[in-house]
Parts: structure tokens; sequence; C-alpha cells
């Protein structure tokens, strides 16, 4: 997946005129004021001897309204959604408007902004945190600006003679707090999301492959795209509609791996044949890799899957799939199954002090001194019957804690 | 001496604290991935502290706060281009998105630029201020001490001293007058 593709699949379409309205923002402004120069913004007007400059906080906070207004305005064109949230959209959106104007008028703003602002953050906060909607880039960094914004109607200015300790200790931490607790809310929310794309995966009667099933008419609203790209980055599909051929394609491929990784499965079959166990070497997902078959040259070979993952607890241990890796970071993987066949990499955090690694957040952050690097592609292959099929994204614990209990081979 | 407190300094101080939220996500993210080991936990309390102890030293008008946080904001801006540089070797690369972009460079760079140019203020001596047409405060305007005294006569001399002042003449420093 080229850098472009992985910068695209990360906005939702549907949110793409709320996009480009905030970038035509300084346009608009510009615009409104060579046609209107006589009008001079309060916040620049002479004020008091000794009193702070609060021009620059007054043009951040117009500025930052103005584009969540510029969002919010804009979001109905792209979501045909049904009224009553359009209305919603819009009447935020003018919200954020006359706020942004009171705030350049010098009228007071903050309690009424930081009202709409919370207000608005929650609302996003539960659609997305309870599946109603993917966060994206553009939702996410929509809600970066209205955390912006919040901060600066939080923190009480410091003037001089009046510091303000309570106040601004107060606004300092609801501030640190809330932008927690919104990219908590997102990384949840798209984990959902991405739990809920597996449970759309379901085998086909006969036992065979997945399929992508569809949901009343609205097939592709439920499409899973990891546009968060916290953690999990996925590529994006060209078409949603598996044909025959691609079915027939992944049904071979799924037989196949499920017939050539028979001898590896017990763990002891596994490591003589070079597949080297990760300490502590327990859990549901151990996965082992296979350090001459990441280089080998070969893709999607399943004679020699890049790693196995094996279920080890409690004395057994169950071979559960494998995970197909690409070769070179950044190279498309081939999918013969269509849409069935998906890839997809991992950004991760390589942290220096202490050793160890995390996952990207959905702000794009990572811990202190570590280094955000993306994984080449890679794509899970289960050869143990499960209830969403061998192209699975994940498995759930409980039911692998259990498979493993009833199937596992004592080690 | 004490850089101009409140206005960009402000605006600084907050985008530090939603720094410090990033970090903490990120590192109680790290902390739960590498099973629940409190160790992950402190690189990132360190810097959050760092942050918000040096962000309101910035509103305080410290210029070694100044410093520290550009030279922060730096290393985080540095990490950003050794991740791309990480992304040219053949089993890793780097996802660029929106998001990234605002957090990893785009705040950054407006942090230093916020604290470099206040820190470029707060270093000059500020001149006097004249007072303009039509405004009600402002500095004294300022006066050489060394220039020629105005004229003084009758018409602009209070009464209470009119017996004293010598008409048409120039009032002279008290010492010179004697």
């Amino acid at each position: 997946m080229s850098a472009w593709d992985a910068f695209v699949v990360g906005i939702a379409p549907q949110h793409v005129p709320a996009l480009i309205a905030a970038a035509l923002l300084p346009i608009l402004v510009l615009v409104v004021r060579r046609l209107r120069p006589a009008v001079r913004p309060a916040m620049i007007v002479d004020r008091p001897a000794g009193r702070p400059d609060p021009g620059i906080v007054r043009l951040w906070a117009a500025w930052l309204l103005g584009i969540a207004a510029a969002v919010h305005l804009a979001l109905p064109l792209g979501h045909f959604d049904g009224a009553a949230l359009t209305i919603a959209f819009v009447a935020s959106g003018a919200a954020y408007a006359w706020l942004a104007m009171r705030v350049i008028e010098g009228r007071p703003w903050r309690l009424l902004s930081a009202l709409l602002l919370v207000a608005t953050l929650i609302g996003y906060l539960v659609v997305a945190g309870s599946g109603g909607e993917e966060p994206d880039q553009v939702g996410i960094a929509t809600a970066l600006v209205e955390l912006t914004a919040l901060g600066l109607c939080l923190v009480p200015a410091r003037e001089p003679g009046r510091p303000k300790r309570f106040k601004r200790f107060v606004g300092s931490a609801g501030t640190v707090t809330a932008t927690f607790a919104v990219g908590l809310t997102i990384w949840i929310g798209s984990f959902l999301a991405h739990a809920a794309t597996d449970s759309e995966l379901s085998s086909t009667p006969d036992g065979g492959v997945a399929a992508v099933r569809h949901a009343g008419d609205h097939p592709h609203e439920h499409e899973h795209a990891a546009r968060a790209q916290a953690g999990v980055i996925m590529r994006p599909v060209a078409s949603h509609h598996v044909t025959a051929a691609q079915r027939q394609a992944a049904d071979r491929l799924a037989a196949a791996t499920r017939q050539a990784t028979r001898r590896y499965s017990t763990l002891g079959a596994a490591t003589a044949a070079g597949y080297v166990l990760p300490k502590p070497g327990r859990g549901t997902d151990v996965h082992m890799e296979h350090p001459a078959y990441k280089k080998d040259g070969r893709v999607l070979d399943p004679q020699r899957p890049e790693m196995l993952v094996f279920a080890i607890e409690d004395g057994r241990a169950t071979l559960l799939g494998v995970v197909f890796v690409m070769d070179e970071a950044g190279e498309p993987g081939p999918d013969p199954g269509g849409a069935i066949t998906r890839w997809h990499a991992h950004n991760i955090c390589l942290t220096a002090l202490p050793p160890g690694f995390g996952i990207v957040t959905p702000f794009g952050n990572c811990p202190a001194l570590s280094v955000n690097v993306t994984s080449p592609e890679m794509m899970h292959v289960w050869v143990v019957d499960n209830p969403h099929g061998p192209f699975a994204e994940g498995l759930d614990k409980n039911w692998v804690r259990a498979y493993n209990a009833a199937n596992g081979h004592p080690m | 001496m004490p850089a101009q407190r409140g206005g960009p300094a402000d605006v600084v101080y907050v985008l530090c604290l939603m720094q410090a939220g990033f970090i903490l996500l990120a590192g109680l993210g790290e902390m739960v991935l590498m099973g629940a080991n409190p160790l992950y936990l402190v690189m990132p309390v360190v810097k959050m502290v760092v942050l918000f102890v040096v962000a309101a030293k910035v509103v305080s008008g410290r210029r070694w706060a100044m410093i520290t946080l550009i030279v922060v904001q730096a290393i985080t801006l540095g990490g950003f281009w050794v991740q791309l540089v990480l992304g040219f070797l053949p089993m890793l690369d780097f996802t660029l998105n929106l998001v990234g972009l605002i957090t990893n460079l785009g705040l950054p760079v407006v942090v230093i630029y916020v604290c470099a140019s206040m820190f470029v203020r707060s270093g000059r001596v500020r001149p006097p201020v004249a007072p303009q047409a039509g405004a009600w405060y402002g500095w004294p305007a300022p006066q050489d001490p060394y220039a020629p005294a105005p004229l003084v006569t009758s018409a602009t001399v209070p009464e209470v001293f009119a017996p004293y002042a010598v008409v048409p003449t120039a009032i002279l420093p008290r010492d010179a007058s004697r």
C-alpha cells in the first residue's frame, strides 16, 4: 500500500465535503475581509493599559470555532442522513459560526462555546463508541479542533495580579482529561468497528469460505477500513462484490492452507520445522515466526506460511491458523479472493526506554522516546472452524479458550 | 525580565496540555499491551510533567522555559523525521495520515514558532510609545532633558508664580537659577 493510498483510506468518502469546506475557510475569510475592509475585529481594538493581550487567544478561538462550523455545515453534503441528523449538523454548524462571530466581536464566548463543544464531542463519541460510525481522520481531526477550542475555553488567560491558580488548574486537568477520554473512546470505537466487521463475515452453508455479507439495502455502509489507523491499516478494496471466481480462489487458498498446516498441528512439530516460540509463549494468539520464510521471496504460499498462530493455555496447544506476511513493507499482497482475502498492516510504536512496543493512538501518537513504524502487509487464514470463517481478522478469545480446552493437544 | 504574560503563551499552554493528553493515552496503551507493566508509564509521565511545568513557566514569561519547550518540541519533530527515514527500510513503512500530520508535525511547529517569537520579543527593550492622537492611554511622551526650555510668558505662568517670573525669560533648572 503506497503512502498516498494509506493517507486517502483514512478519510471516509462521506466526510470529504467537510474536509474541503474546512480547507476553503481561509479563502472565504480572505474574501470577506476584502469585501468588507472596514470591519475591524474587536479583538484588536485598543484595550486598557496593563491588561494582557487577549487577541491571540481570541484569534485562535475564532478560527477553531470557524473550522468546526465549516465542517458541521458541510457534513450533510456527504452524509445523506435523515432529516433529524441533517438539522442537527446544520444547527451545530450555525451555532459554531455564531460563537465565532461573538469571539470576533469581543463578546463573552467561553461558557457557551464550552457547552456546545462538550455537547458535540459527547455526541460524536456516542456515535463512534457505539459503532454507529467508524471514526475516520476527518472526524478525529475535527475532534482535535474542538478539544483545542475547549482547552482555550476552560483555561482562563493569566493576567498580572490575577493568577487564577485554581481555575487554571481545574481547566488544565479538564483539558488533559477530555483529550484522554476522547482519544480512548475513539480507540475503543475503532476496535468495536473492527470486531463488528468480523461478525459480518460468515461461513457459507456448505462449510466453504467466508463471504462478505451485506446488510439491508446498503451493502457498504458497514465496510470497515480502519480509518482511525490506530494500530491497524486496512488496504482499500477495489470492489465489495465477490465474483464466483474470487470465491473459488479463496476456497482453494483456505483448503490448501488447512491441508498444508496439518503437519504443524502440534507445538513440537512447529518448533522442529523452524518456527520460533516467543516469550512468554502463552496466550490465545501466540504468533510463531519462521525467520527463513519471512525473506524467502515466496508470497501467499500455503506450504511456507511466515507465521503460525497457536493458542497455548492450561497445558494444551491448538494451531489456530497462519499469517501470510509480505517480504517488504509497502508492497501490496495478491488478493485472489477479492474482498474476502483482504490484507492489512499494523502501525506500531517501537519504544527505546524500556524496550517494548505499543500501537499508535487515534491521535497518531506514540509514547515518549518511541517511533511509529508500519509493518509489511499480512493476512490471517484460520485453519480451525470458527464462527467468522477462515478470513476473519481475529478470533474471539473466549471462543478460542473453549476450543483449545476441548480440542487442544496436550503439551 | 519576564515576558508579557498571557496572549500567545496561553495558546502554547493549551497545546502542551493536549500533547500531555496524547502522551498519557499512548503510554497507557503501551502499558496494557506490554502486560500492564507500569515501567512503560515512567517516560510518558516524565514527559507529561515536563510539558506541564515548562508550559506553565512559559505563561509566566520565563525565557529558559521557552528555550526548553523549543528543544522538547524539536525532539518531537526530529522523531517524526526519524520515522520517515525508518520507513525507507525494506521491512518497515511509515503511515502518514491527516491527524498524524496535525499532531506530530503541525502542533510542534506551531509551538516552536510561537515560543521563538515570544522569546525574541521578550529580549527586546521596548521603546517608549508616544501617545496617539485621540488615544486616552499610553506612555508619557519622551522628553529631552537638554532641550531648550520653552519661553514662559505671563499667559503661561500661573498667577501664584507670577511675582517670581521674569517676563520674557526662560525657566531655568533650579541649580542654574541660583
